[in-house]
């Protein structure tokens, strides 16, 4: 098995923002192949739904014409799954888009609320997944990265049409009440996601950091427990987030690697990137996290993560795409999700159009990094995951049916790829039910009635 | 343009008293069916619900509540500077931010820690404990005592410390956690000191630490009741100085000499005084007008001019304005002028360079002077600087940012994003004017229904450009700002934006717009039930708005009345729904 480095070029994007990785001398991971191949799933929020026109393919099955703002798929059709047209009709109005974002992997109504009191209809798919999956020896259980935006204040907001804003910030939900949070900054979060080990330091040195390190945070697990009985109901919640807090990083104290299968110090090859300000950080931002992501599942730091492109709801500019529009000088005609309400009009779909393009020219870029990742057996990482991605809304005017989804990966071969299917019968929980068949777990998400059986192995 | 408010969201007790459940079906404004509408106040008052009802503001007999709130970014960075001395500013390299509640970072409710967050914490944590023992000032305050000489030394630099990282007394068995903390770097072969660094580590990743708790006597009994001294130490400081209590608080505190209205002034009063009362400025002032998204700061990118347009914009001109607005503040916070002269006023602050930029006699100074505005087109906030840009485009003006500001953050008022299926493009037609390119607005009922409240304040402010000089002509076309709307008093006409400000610097609204944003970010909380509100906080705000509007609602008075009040006062076990 041999690594093959990325390409340094792959990741500077643009006027390369995020300045990655000088590779450092490259460690061979040794990856246990016993148990058959290492399944992961990556699940991607992109906001404001797609055109589609532009997004549909022509004809079901294998050979149709890859859509425009599929393009960049091309190399790697193949491997790629698009069962299209699934319906999630429970996010719709009131409030699509809080609603949409709410129920993108729980696929249940979230409760219409303005309040601070929100809840969502259960957990969301990739959390399911977690819980399923059991005690991973990963460093992470799952990894929540995305862009909090120009949307998703939260919290005392007149909300979506009467539902709370605070269901645009993170589709991650562990319980239908514990709303997880994401990480931000792909530069900031470099040392939180590769650190823990130190390369000059002993090993001796390293044993007595852990044990320090579990010290401290047994102290504040001590001071929680104590803490906790004072404290009324509500509180109370707020607490039982801090502990489990304080137990997630114990459990993370001492990986040095990924704690996974990784190879040591897998996270030692790798630098962190730097930001450097100019006018395209969002586009290099997204380029970012989708190589620290990349880097993760290869260090096998984790096996689940979920990306949001963008809060839902979000307004991210897209002027760094040339599409401003000098002749519509009132409107914030780069924003997405003022744009994405484009009622017809051709000036913003083309608009839309160019920012679907991005969007999925950067997710055949991170495509393609998992396919230069070899893992034995003649499989890449790229073939042992899922990489799911699609919107709150189907599209920019508001449907919860007919949703674009495209799936990269076979999850170790257990799903079929390289056809595209009208599945204009079934729900998004029926293929996330597909998903969970894929790695063996014999349960049915949200409202699901069952897998989409024409997409398993 | 109503001036007096459809709705608000924000501060449900202000406006008509609409059903909040109304929301939930229809779209927000959508006009004449009362479904968010102006209509439906009946009487000439209008606003029902907190405004000036005379004798009839009931009292009520619920302080109300706040949740244990984590401390924000700013109240971080302040308290760790505080307590240790360190220049760290840790919070500035968090990848999160704090999100928002009822306008403010310091909302409660939204204020946690989570596992993303508290790894950031602990890795700030370990970088402060090192800062501090590696710098022989900052430790010396700290070692008080050599801590290698035994445990009665390291229990009291613990006790020490803990007692103000923590914001009240502490008992032995709390101090034991970390001096054992103290024991395991000894029993690995390293110094006490060592030690220290490590219980340091665990005080600042303590919840006591980085959340602000208050406690009950029951915890899940509605009992109101007095907060403690301590708690109450703390209110005041994060309230006015966005940091930890001082030697003086905690010394009173300890006394239990905080419990009275008069014990509780005569802290304000020297509080007011601080320098550290700068700090009221960037966060309450900074959040209330857009001056943080103007000047950037506290995680938030600074506004974006295009300088392409804008030629003499630059790094100085941004400093003046952000300056500009912060000296307004200063005054504001100092009580040399109210809430109605900030809004409307006769004079700035400018250098030679920003005067002249707004067509004012330079001060003969590169450093800020008090310039009278006296008969120009500049009075008050609504013409500075750092205001008219932050509410524009990077090139060009926005109407409705602009008047949505206006409306939803000086008079409280609500609106939502555009209905889904509403075409929101409006065409820029050759020879028109950007009013007559508005007036598609009011031709479509849907539009108009939100856009009568938002397009006025826009339009008359239309003489100033995005970088906020003054201008009578766009495109070669001249602007006319006259706008007609209706307001509390009937309806108006307002030839510019001098009149506008004027109008609203007496108006009820923005007298009970300020007062209730001030309220919501000393308590932490919004004046809402769902969020921890009780039924005295219609009265204390009803009766601020009114007796400080003879005085043109001047903030000192305002901060004395509400740190009086039992809101401020008392607590009840938390809960978001209504009591």
């Amino acid at each position: 098995m041999k690594w093959r480095p990325l390409s340094r070029r792959a990741f500077l994007g643009g006027a390369g923002t995020i300045l990655p990785l000088p590779f450092l001398e490259s460690l061979v991971p040794k990856r246990a192949m016993a148990a058959g191949p290492i399944q992961r799933a990556v699940f991607i929020f992109s906001p404001n739904g797609f055109v589609w026109d532009s997004i549909f393919p022509n004809k079901t099955g294998a050979d149709y014409t890859m859509p425009p703002s599929l393009a960049a798929l091309q190399p790697l059709r193949a491997k790629v799954a698009l069962p299209m047209h699934l319906d999630n009709s429970v996010g719709k109005f009131p409030g699509d888009h809080a609603n949409g974002t709410a129920s993108f992997m729980t696929n249940l109504r979230a409760k219409q609320t303005v309040g601070n009191d929100i809840e969502a209809g259960g957990p969301s798919i990739d959390q399911l997944l977690v819980q399923n999956l059991g005690t991973q020896p990963t460093k992470f259980p799952y990894l929540n990265v995305g862009w909090a935006g120009t949307v998703g204040q939260g919290g005392g907001g007149a909300g979506d049409f009467g539902v709370s804003l605070a269901y645009i910030n993170s589709v991650s939900w562990e319980s239908k009440t514990k709303q997880l949070p994401f990480r931000q900054g792909p530069d900031k979060e470099f040392a939180n996601l590769f650190s823990g080990s130190d390369p000059v330091a002993s090993n001796t040195d390293q044993i007595k950091r852990a044990k320090y390190k579990k010290s401290v945070l047994d102290a504040n697990l001590a001071e929680a427990n104590s803490l906790k009985n004072k404290l009324g109901a509500e509180d109370q919640v707020k607490l039982d987030r801090f502990m489990s807090g304080v137990s997630a990083l114990e459990k993370r104290v001492g990986s040095t690697s990924g704690g996974g299968t990784g190879a040591a110090g897998c996270g030692k090859r790798y630098a962190a990137p730097v930001r450097v300000p100019n006018t395209n950080y969002y586009g290099d931002w997204q380029k970012g996290w989708y190589q620290m992501i990349a880097m993760a599942l290869e260090c096998d730091l984790t096996r689940v993560v979920t990306y949001m492109l963008g809060a839902g709801f979000s307004n991210q500019s897209y002027g760094f795409l040339g599409i401003g529009d000098p002749s519509q000088p009132y409107s914030a005609d780069v924003q997405h999700h003022i744009i994405s309400h484009h009622g017809g009009d051709e000036s913003k779909l083309t608009k839309l159009r160019k920012i679907d393009k991005f969007t999925f020219d950067t997710y055949a870029s991170f495509l393609g990094m998992l396919d230069k990742i070899d893992e034995g057996g003649g499989k890449t990482l790229l073939d042992n995951s899922v990489v799911y991605i699609s919107s709150d809304v189907a599209m920019g005017d508001h449907a919860h049916n007919n949703y674009p989804v495209v799936v990269g990966g076979s999850a170790g071969g257990k799903l079929k790829t390289g056809q595209y299917w009208k599945f204009d019968t079934r729900k998004q929980s029926d293929l996330f039910t597909t998903f969970l068949r894929a790695f063996g777990i014999n349960k049915n998400h949200a409202d699901s009635t069952g897998p989409i059986n024409e997409l398993l192995v | 343009m109503h001036l007096r408010r459809a709705r608000s969201v924000w501060f449900p007790l202000l406006g008509s008293g609409l059903l909040l459940g109304t929301l939930v079906a229809l779209p927000a404004c959508s006009g004449k069916s009362g479904s968010g509408g102006s209509d439906g106040d009946g009487g000439s008052d209008g606003d029902g619900g907190s405004g000036g009802n005379g004798g009839s503001v009931p009292s009520g007999s619920d302080p109300g509540s706040v949740a244990m709130r984590r401390l924000n970014s700013t109240e971080y960075n302040n308290t760790v500077r505080d307590l240790l001395g360190t220049n760290l500013k840790p919070a500035d390299d968090f990848s999160f931010k704090d999100r928002y509640g009822y306008g403010f970072d310091n909302n409660a409710s939204v204020l946690e820690v989570d596992d993303v967050q508290l790894e950031s914490y602990t890795a700030s944590a370990e970088k402060i404990a090192a800062d501090v023992l590696a710098n022989s000032t900052l430790k010396g305050k700290l070692l008080t005592c050599a801590p290698s000489s035994g445990d009665a030394c390291v229990n009291t630099i613990l006790k020490n410390f803990m007692r103000r990282a923590f914001r009240r007394p502490v008992k032995d068995e709390e101090v034991k956690i970390f001096a054992d903390l103290v024991k395991v770097a000894t029993t690995e072969g390293d110094s006490a000191e060592v030690g220290i660094g490590l219980a340091i580590q665990g005080i600042l990743s303590s919840p006591h630490f980085l959340f602000r708790i208050e406690y009950d006597p029951d915890p899940n009994s509605k009992t109101p009741h007095a907060v403690s001294s301590h708690e109450m130490a703390s209110r005041l400081s994060y309230f006015l100085w966005s940091t930890m209590p001082d030697a003086e608080l905690f010394k009173a505190a300890d006394n239990d000499e905080l419990k009275t209205v008069a014990q509780v002034k005569t802290q304000v009063d020297r509080m007011l005084k601080d320098s550290k009362a700068e700090a009221f400025i960037d966060t309450f002032g900074a959040l209330w007008t857009p001056l943080r998204s103007f000047a950037g700061g506290s995680g938030v990118e600074p506004h974006e001019v295009d300088t392409a347009i804008f030629k003499n914009f630059d790094d100085g001109l941004r400093t003046a304005m952000t300056e500009e607005t912060r000296s307004l503040l200063r005054d504001l916070f100092q009580g040399s002028i109210g809430f109605s002269d900030f809004m409307y006023g006769d004079y700035t602050y400018a250098n030679d360079r920003l005067a002249e930029h707004y067509g004012l006699p330079k001060p003969g100074s590169s450093s800020l002077k008090k310039v009278s505005t006296k008969d120009t087109e500049r009075a008050g906030f609504l013409t500075q600087g750092s205001f008219l840009a932050a509410t524009s485009q990077p090139a060009l003006t926005s109407v409705v940012k602009r008047g949505r500001y206006v409306y939803e953050k000086m008079l409280c008022g609500a609106v939502g994003d555009p209905p889904p299926d509403v075409n929101t493009k409006i065409e820029r037609k050759p020879g028109n004017t950007v009013r007559q390119d508005f007036e598609a607005h009011e031709s479509q009922p849907r539009c108009a229904a939100c856009h009568r409240l938002l397009d006025p304040p826009g339009l008359v402010l239309e003489q100033y450009d995005a970088i906020g000089g003054f201008r009578t002509m766009d495109r070669d076309l001249p602007i006319d700002t006259k706008v007609k709307f209706e307001t509390d008093d009937g309806e108006k006409e307002f030839a510019n934006a001098l009149e506008l400000a004027k109008y609203i610097s007496t108006s009820k609204g923005y007298g009970q717009c300020v007062t209730a944003s001030v309220y919501a970010f000393a308590l932490g909380r919004g004046p809402d039930p769902t969020d921890g509100g009780g039924d005295m906080d219609e009265g204390v705000l009803a009766k601020l708005q009114d007796d400080l509007k003879g005085t043109g609602w001047k903030l000192p008075a305002m901060i004395n009345s509400i740190v009086a009040s039992d809101p401020f006062r008392k607590r009840r076990a938390f809960s978001k729904g209504a009591n």
